[in-house]
């Protein structure tokens, strides 16, 4: 081992074991005090908001009060946990025995890294690789200055293969970069109590490369795919459909052809054909200039109306129009006509051209 | 002679033992571990992998931890 790494493990093991030493030295058993008071904070804050009547307020508080609980009862665990004399133990790591800890991590693991600022041991494991899907390599940081926490420790993904259904899920057993430690919640309990670094990250890793599929955050078998806009279900890359007009994904259940042109939509890009009622996109759907409604093309006229509106305007168009004064029969001489718009040109009035039938346009 | 045992499985075990000197690591294991496969559990002696034959010395570090270890989800 070099002179620089030695130095840095030692230096890591003179914080660590001040730590560690700092703990020791507090009340066997402290009860989450701080976690409770919270909680009540919440409640108080929640009853206050539904006495005033503000409904989205309260609703934050109750979110926020839900992850209080959750937290509260993992402190709960916790202590409970340490109550148990076979994971109980007042002993200190010596600064000595701390350093070989740290030293026989570089030998187990892909990597060590040391950030002194922010007091993080980080350790690098190898890619994990579960049911041929290739997760990548993790990083266990541990937070040093939070040993006497229940979770002081974070795992990220390096280059994260993030579950298709759920993006905050880069492992099956890690959502928000928390690990759920199941089968190894005490022995980790365990380890980091009393300064056992080498079995914490030991641990941890074997965790990461175990796969649970019945208590899993996303399962292997959904993990590659993209949830269906529509159902929510996951959907393999296989069977997945797109809609034609704003891309999301849809599975083969959800998937809608336009009638008209048969592509596929999702459920929120067609509608239903106001005449024939059946299901069409936009651009097969269009508007009737008089009442409004949509049709499909084939539920439209080449004047856009719809059966309705067009039956209604050729009935319309076929009324006489009502006659004006002095005008002609529409199927006379219209010599008066003429000279009638002929005088109203002279006028300087503006005058349509005269047709058969027809005056002149009165100024 | 007095050894250090500790065994990750479950709620965990740490704690000074005493044992047989001469005594190899797979006899170890097979007296702490009864019924199980040594290929199930990462064994070190003082923080590094050692041969099933490798015999224990006063002082050493034993550590057994299971190679599978079920997470959950919360």
């Amino acid at each position: 081992m070099t002179e620089p790494r030695q130095r840095i493990l030692l230096r890591a093991a003179d914080r660590i074991h001040d730590e560690l030493d700092w703990l020791a030295k507090l009340p066997d058993v402290r009860l989450p005090e701080a976690g409770w008071q919270e909680c009540g904070r919440l409640l108080r804050q929640i009853n206050k908001a539904d006495l005033r009547g503000w409904d989205a307020a309260s609703q934050r508080l109750r979110l926020r009060l839900e992850a209080a609980l959750r937290s509260l009862e993992s402190q709960v665990s916790g202590t409970a946990c340490g109550l148990s004399p076979v994971v109980w133990q007042r002993d200190v790591l010596s600064q000595r025995q701390l350093y070989d800890e740290l030293r026989a991590l570089h030998d187990e693991f892909e990597d060590v890294e040391y950030d002194f600022k922010n007091k993080v041991l980080t350790v690098v494991t190898e890619p994990i690789v579960l049911e041929e899907i290739d997760l990548g390599s993790f990083e266990i940081r541990l937070e040093w200055d939070d040993l006497g926490e229940v979770s002081p420790y974070t795992i990220w993904a390096r280059e994260p293969f993030r579950a298709g259904s759920n993006e905050s899920v880069t492992h099956p057993h890690v959502q928000d970069e928390k690990l759920c430690e199941g089968d190894g919640h005490k022995a980790i309990a365990a380890a980091l109590r009393q300064g056992r670094l080498f079995d914490f990250f030991t641990i941890v890793a074997r965790i990461l490369s175990t796969y649970n599929s019945g208590s899993a955050y996303v399962s292997l078998s959904d993990w590659i795919g993209e949830p269906c806009v529509d159902c929510g279900s996951n959907v393999s890359h296989d069977d997945l459909y797109r809609c034609d007009r704003c891309s999301e994904s849809l599975c083969t259940e959800c998937v809608v052809n336009c009638e008209r042109c048969e592509d596929a939509f999702c459920g929120q890009c067609v509608a239903r054909c106001s005449g024939c009622e059946e299901l069409c996109c936009d651009r097969c759907l269009g508007k009737c200039p008089d009442c409004a409604r949509r049709f499909c093309r084939e539920c439209r006229y080449q004047d856009q109306k719809c059966e309705e509106c067009h039956a209604a305007s050729q009935t319309q168009a076929q009324r006489p129009e009502p006659a004006l004064a002095g005008a002609p029969a529409a199927d006379g001489l219209q010599t008066e006509g003429i000279e009638a718009a002929a005088g109203a040109t002279k006028a300087g009035v503006a005058a349509e051209p005269v047709r058969m039938g027809q005056a002149a346009v009165s100024p | 002679m007095q050894v250090m045992y500790i065994n990750n499985q479950g709620a965990g075990f740490a704690d000074h033992i005493e044992i047989e000197a001469g005594i190899t690591v797979s006899q170890f294991f097979e007296h702490k571990m009864p019924g199980h496969r040594p290929a199930d559990f990462l064994i070190r002696v003082n923080r590094q992998p050692v041969t099933a034959d490798t015999q224990l010395q006063e002082g050493d570090r034993i550590s057994i931890t299971p190679v599978k270890i079920d997470g959950a989800r919360q």
